[in-house]
């Protein structure tokens, strides 16, 4: 991706590969290093992804942490598929 | 009766071109629609979505010209008389059928520049492409050149973006083979909807027309499938 500015569609998949590759669970802080974004655009994000239901927030010892949801999971395996789909059709 | 007329469908390669025709069309089209609408649901990608509701369109419109195409058929076999009711029947079908195939193509051109347009943040815009869709549909009743030539500057449209998108594709080295060929589709369809000025002269043509349309449709589909194939054929890789 480096060089090159990352479609919404793309950061959505990096956010959610990120916690996935964490054994499904992940803080913030390291979550907003991996996903390599503005802390404004990260809050936006994770708004959006908890609205849209594909992460959950949980707290474990006093401490935030994300996990993927059933949906999240969904999208992730889907994403290639769904990214060949819209570079088909130009979309 | 039912005998002879169902042998004279099967001998008349027409009907039977318009049978294919229609399984094509509705078949491909609500495949298209239901893979579109799931991704759609899945990411909120508002390009799916618009052709999402392209597909619907055009399998709807599948239905009401097979159902048009047919009923003049009975017609014209059985020698039925044309009452007023048949006639409004007939309007109304064309009419629905015209719209249908505006919308689409309105609704196709646009999934193609959503991204641009939507930076306008112009309000109701589905709205208003189904307005313009309605209007055009009314005057073509009158005046039946309004609904090609529409068609044709919008595909012309469809062309160019559709080629920016394959040379787009290609310099950014995607592996994208398929939008070199949906690009090859949208010409046919430009080149189908020029020939249809040239029916009256050449009816042959209404029938080439109509393979090339299955032809076209039949690309939409492998369109359509080929990623999820392809997205198989890797999960078959990783797991080997």
């Amino acid at each position: 991706m480096a060089g090159k500015k990352r479609e919404r569609l793309d950061l959505i998949y990096d956010i959610l590969q990120a916690i996935r590759k964490s054994k499904n669970e992940i803080g913030p802080t390291r979550l907003l290093f991996l996903s390599n974004l503005s802390s404004k655009m990260f809050k936006d994000y994770i708004t959006e992804l908890q609205e849209k239901n594909f992460i959950i927030e949980t707290i474990k010892k006093n401490k935030k942490k994300y996990s993927l949801t059933k949906k999240g999971n969904e999208f992730l395996d889907k994403y290639k598929e769904m990214k060949q789909f819209i570079e088909n059709f130009g979309l | 009766m039912i005998t002879q007329f169902l042998t004279q469908i099967f001998e008349n390669k027409l009907i039977l071109t318009e049978i294919l025709l229609f399984i094509t069309i509705t078949i491909s089209s609500l495949y298209i629609f239901k893979k579109a609408n799931f991704y759609y649901k899945l990411s909120g990608h508002k390009g799916l979505k618009y052709f999402a509701i392209t597909f619907l369109y055009l399998a709807i419109s599948g239905i009401l010209n097979f159902t048009q195409t047919i009923l003049e058929y009975i017609i014209n076999k059985l020698n039925l008389i044309v009452t007023t009711k048949i006639t409004i029947l007939l309007q109304i079908l064309e009419f629905t059928y015209d719209y249908t195939i505006i919308i689409a193509i309105l609704l196709l051109t646009y999934s193609l520049v959503w991204k641009d347009l939507e930076k306008n943040k112009i309000k109701y815009k589905t709205i208003i492409l189904q307005l313009i869709a309605i209007i055009i549909a009314l005057i073509n009743l009158r005046f039946k050149f309004i609904l090609h030539s529409v068609t044709l500057i919008l595909l012309i449209y469809g062309i160019i973006i559709s080629y920016a998108n394959h040379i787009t594709n290609k310099t950014q080295n995607k592996k994208s083979s398929f939008s070199q060929l949906y690009f090859i589709s949208l010409i046919l369809i430009f080149i189908i909807y020029l020939s249809n000025f040239l029916i009256g002269f050449f009816p042959i043509l209404k029938l080439y027309g109509k393979f090339i349309i299955i032809l076209v449709f039949l690309i939409f589909l492998y369109g359509a499938i080929n990623p999820q194939i392809k997205s198989n054929q890797n999960k078959k890789l990783i797991q080997n």
